[in-house]
């Protein structure tokens, strides 16, 4: 049976397998596909790009998710059943062999996802320290209805993808060390490199219990070792940037840092100097600033201390009425703003204080009525009011006039 | 006398002709697009530590970009002579610069990777007077004016991204001031901005500001009086358009 079937490539990316101590190096993954036979019954070449696995995605074994979007009507797929196969040991020659299958159902054309395909088989047979590229090929394989794979003439296996192994070290080491503090940060900079194996840079820490970080394990010139570091903060996308920030850090504690540059495959070079240092608490100029920022409200200034009883029963109704009424905090944030000029002009005239505690204590009495209400009824009330308002002092008279 | 002065003399002549040919309609109001510098007096923002001064922390000859939009209402006119008006003001500026930490070696405030800002929104409200004899009566297209009147800054700060202070304080402003008027550049285009759109007299203005924003001598209020010009001084710039 002769199978027309078109492939696509959608979408490949690989998921982390241990976000805390291994490179997220899902940025930068492409895809190399090979042209099988583009003439022929319809495996097509999708995209061109290259996808790299660097040192560290070899050793911790990266998983892939797949999508493939299937071409063309779903009658045109007899088994509806599309097999993913990976692992090097099949072709349309020899067939699945070796392979790991993962299986799928197709009902109609359209996207498949194969989620967290290991590709441990494949890296098995590699040598994740080698100092080289390697390239492998991963199959993706359809079955005709009988549910196998017809290696006839006319039958098509799959597609591959080539999978490029790269696992040299960039030999370019970020030097000139500095670095500037935050608040739970600190910032790592370097001189600006201007080198094109240079992708970007990753800045490693590790936590230690004294001011001189003795027993960190961050040497310069050595390798990074992810199981012994406690953090890292990565930048991939600009290769001429000279600072990076690790933030999350503990005050209290002292940290060795280092940073290292990464290739296109997310390898990273030697370590570059360390440096010792701790985070710190830092003052911007709003703690700076001696200002009260609106606290002295006109009703202390009236009455003299913020204790006294109207001052508390003008409290209660600001925190258990105005703050519940529509706008009641933009209400209290433009009092704040404007209290404390209003209780000094207060304080600096007797005759004008004396009349805001008479008026405040009266309305401090309303207030409690108006809290015992509360804002919902209050509203209702004031509704109803204009209602019946308009209806006595419209409605009637208006009918009275018609007759 | 050099070719110069003779041109000049020429085109002051025709200043009276080109101006009177323009009539301009009934004037409801204006508004003003502005913007300037402003620069709070260090010296007078109020810190709990000296080493943490505003200097310190956004450099001693750092200032604001200032931009505000005012909408004035003409309520009164002598034709050609003066008019007066109430406005208001709103505006924007902000500052940036590095929270400091002291130095555990030597005690000093330094400055660390934090970024910290002032962020301030300046209101007023405005009585303006506005002289048009010069330009409506004698050609001349300057417009002298003077406002005055209430300022409410509102102001908050913020440090690695979150709000750490804020408040508001009141103050006033005077502001002479004149304006060039852009009619007689191109009076077909101004009497069709006039026509089409409603806008009578758009000008340049350029204005000194004396501005006390310090809640009238409240120790306790940040003091936001600018002091690019000498103390509470600042100028702003900017596009006027009459309606």
């Amino acid at each position: 049976m002769i199978l027309l079937i078109s492939l696509s490539i959608s979408y490949l990316s690989f998921a982390d397998t241990d976000s805390d101590t291994t490179i997220n190096s899902s940025d930068y993954w492409d895809v190399s596909i090979i042209n099988r036979d583009e003439n022929s019954s319809g495996i097509k070449v999708l995209t061109d790009n290259i996808k790299k696995f660097s040192r560290q995605d070899c050793l911790d074994d990266v998983q892939m998710d797949f999508g493939i979007s299937l071409l063309g009507d779903a009658k045109n797929y007899p088994s509806k059943t599309v097999y993913l196969y990976v692992g090097e040991e099949c072709d349309s020659t020899s067939g699945i062999g070796d392979c790991t299958k993962i299986d799928s159902d197709i009902t109609s054309t359209g996207n498949l996802t194969f989620k967290n395909i290991s590709l441990s088989s494949i890296f098995e047979s590699m040598d994740c320290d080698a100092d080289n590229t390697v390239s492998k090929e991963l199959w993706i394989a359809l079955l005709d209805a009988e549910g196998v794979i017809d290696t006839g003439e006319n039958d098509i296996i799959g597609t591959a993808i080539t999978l490029k192994l790269d696992t040299s070290q960039p030999s370019v080491i970020p030097d000139n060390i500095d670095y500037s503090l935050g608040d739970g940060s600190v910032t790592i900079k370097w001189d600006k490199i201007d080198n094109s194996d240079v992708a970007g840079y990753a800045a490693f820490y590790v936590k230690s219990s004294d001011s001189s970080c003795s027993g960190a394990v961050l040497e310069s010139g050595s390798s990074v070792d992810l199981d012994l570091i406690d953090g890292s903060d990565y930048s991939f996308s600009n290769s001429t940037a000279t600072s990076l920030t690790v933030s999350g850090l503990d005050n209290d504690s002292y940290y060795m840092l280092a940073v290292a540059s990464l290739d296109e495959s997310g390898n990273n070079s030697v370590l570059s100097e360390s440096v010792c240092t701790s985070p710190v608490p830092t003052i911007g100029i709003g703690s700076a600033l001696n200002t009260d920022g609106g606290y002295c409200f006109i009703a202390t200034a009236a009455f003299g201390s913020y204790d006294h009883p109207v001052v508390k029963v003008l409290r209660v109704f600001r925190d258990n009425f105005l703050k519940e009424m529509p706008f009641g905090n933009k209400i209290i944030s433009a009092y704040y703003s404007a209290g404390p000029s209003m209780a000094l002009i207060i304080e600096q005239r007797p005759l004008l204080k004396k009349f805001t505690v008479s008026a405040l204590s009266l309305f401090a009495g309303f207030s409690t009525i108006l809290v015992k209400i509360g804002p919902l009824y209050f509203i209702f009330g004031i509704m109803l009011s204009i209602l019946l308002g308009m209806i006595l002092g419209v409605a009637i008279p208006l009918k009275r006039s018609r007759k | 006398m050099n070719r110069f002065n003779i041109t000049l003399i020429f085109i002051l002549l025709l200043l009276p002709s080109i101006a009177s040919a323009y009539m301009p309609s009934q004037r409801l109001g204006a508004l003003e697009f502005r913007f300037g510098p402003h620069r709070p007096n260090s010296n007078e923002i109020i810190v709990n530590d000296p080493e943490l001064s505003y200097e310190n922390i956004f450099g001693k000859n750092e200032s604001m970009f200032r931009f505000e939009i005012e909408l004035d209402w003409q309520f009164a006119r002598v034709p050609d002579i003066i008019s007066f008006a109430v406005g208001g003001t709103i505006g924007y500026m902000h500052e940036k610069g590095k929270a400091l930490y002291a130095d555990p070696a030597t005690g000093d405030m330094v400055k660390s990777s934090d970024t910290t800002t002032l962020n301030v929104f300046p209101m007023s409200l405005l009585a303006i007077i506005r002289v048009d004899v010069l330009k409506d009566k004698l050609g001349v297209p300057f417009s002298p004016y003077f406002k005055a009147g209430l300022d409410w800054d509102i102001w908050w700060t913020k440090t690695s991204g979150t709000t750490d202070n804020q408040g508001g304080t009141p103050g006033f402003r005077m502001v002479p001031g004149i304006a060039l008027s852009l009619n007689w550049i191109d009076l077909t285009t101004s009497r069709t901005f006039d026509n089409e759109v409603g806008v009578n007299n758009s000008a340049l203005f350029f204005e000194y500001i004396y501005e006390r924003v310090d809640g009238f001598g409240d120790s306790g209020k940040l003091d936001l009086s600018p002091s690019n010009i000498k103390a509470h001084g600042t100028w702003m710039a900017g596009l006027l358009l009459e309606f």
